[in-house]
């Protein structure tokens, strides 16, 4: 740990190896949601984790994996408890992202005078830089590693400010 | 996906029975709604007081589901939970929907309306 750390560090919660589909991604989140709440984890704490957590997983099943459907694609994941929030660390097999740049730093537009023209996608990945932090993304012989962090409390201001 | 629909008059209660609207769902939300609103007309509220969570899918169900409604009716939303507020604050998506807190008070003001001015 580097200074700021807890004296004990990060503690490991849970780890988990799960199909890289909807199936695998809706009952992992319920499996980490349940210890969570076992660890008395607040429930403001628990629902960043479950949005942040989704998008993440959701990403990878849909892009990292979108060409490998036949490679039993799968998804590992530690959720460890640090300095009273939650530190997530993904590691896929899938592809590399797209000029190595993480996407999503700003919302979809939403015209107010015509839901017709309402985008239905591209939300995945504002939501989660937006409620993570300390997010990083690399690669290492062949495999995706993406960290990112739940602070124990929001920052709401910073969240507004990713928001806008 | 186990929803259903109660049509009254000028308005229509669509109530979500299921604890999440996911990616592994949000096909099926769109389908089942589009079912169950064909042949009728008039605003619907989505019910969404046992949705526990949604994702960005489940998001994109309940803004195509909007779209599928037309320009003529509304959909407007009720009974949202932390973390679905939370997601809806978010994308700011609630400055674009009417949100209510509870279904029946939503449609009660709506009837109310439509006594008041007839």
């Amino acid at each position: 740990m580097t200074s700021g750390g807890g004296i004990l560090g990060p503690r490991l919660l849970i780890s988990l190896h799960f199909p890289a589909g909807p199936d695998g991604v809706r009952h992992a989140l319920l499996t980490v949601d349940a210890t969570l709440h076992a660890e008395g984890i607040s429930d403001d704490l628990r629902d960043r984790t479950q949005i942040a957590l989704a998008e993440a997983c959701n990403n990878i099943v849909e892009h990292a994996y979108c060409d490998r459907q036949g490679d039993n694609p799968s998804i590992t994941l530690d959720v460890a408890s640090d300095r009273g929030g939650i530190q997530i660390t993904l590691r896929d097999k899938g592809g590399p992202m797209p000029n190595g740049q993480l996407p999503g730093a700003v919302f979809p537009q939403i015209a107010d005078d015509d839901p017709l023209l309402w985008p239905e996608g591209g939300f995945g990945w504002p939501i989660l830089r937006s409620m993570a932090r300390a997010l990083s993304m690399s690669r290492c012989h062949g495999q995706n590693i993406l960290r990112f962090r739940l602070p124990g409390v929001d920052d709401p201001l910073q969240s507004r400010q990713k928001a806008m | 996906m186990n929803m259903d629909f109660e049509s009254r008059p000028m308005i229509g209660i669509m109530k979500v029975r299921e604890n999440r609207i996911d990616s592994r769902v949000a096909i099926a939300f769109k389908d089942r709604f589009r079912d169950l609103v064909s042949g009728s007309g008039g605003d619907v509220i989505l019910d969404l007081s046992r949705v526990d969570f949604i994702d960005s899918s489940g998001l994109g169900a309940i803004i195509a589901v909007r779209k599928l409604l037309g320009s003529e009716r509304q959909l407007e939303l009720a009974g949202l939970q932390p973390a679905v507020n939370k997601v809806m604050t978010l994308t700011r998506m609630h400055t674009v929907f009417a949100i209510h807190t509870d279904a029946e008070a939503a449609a009660a003001a709506r009837g109310a309306a439509i006594q008041a001015t007839s």
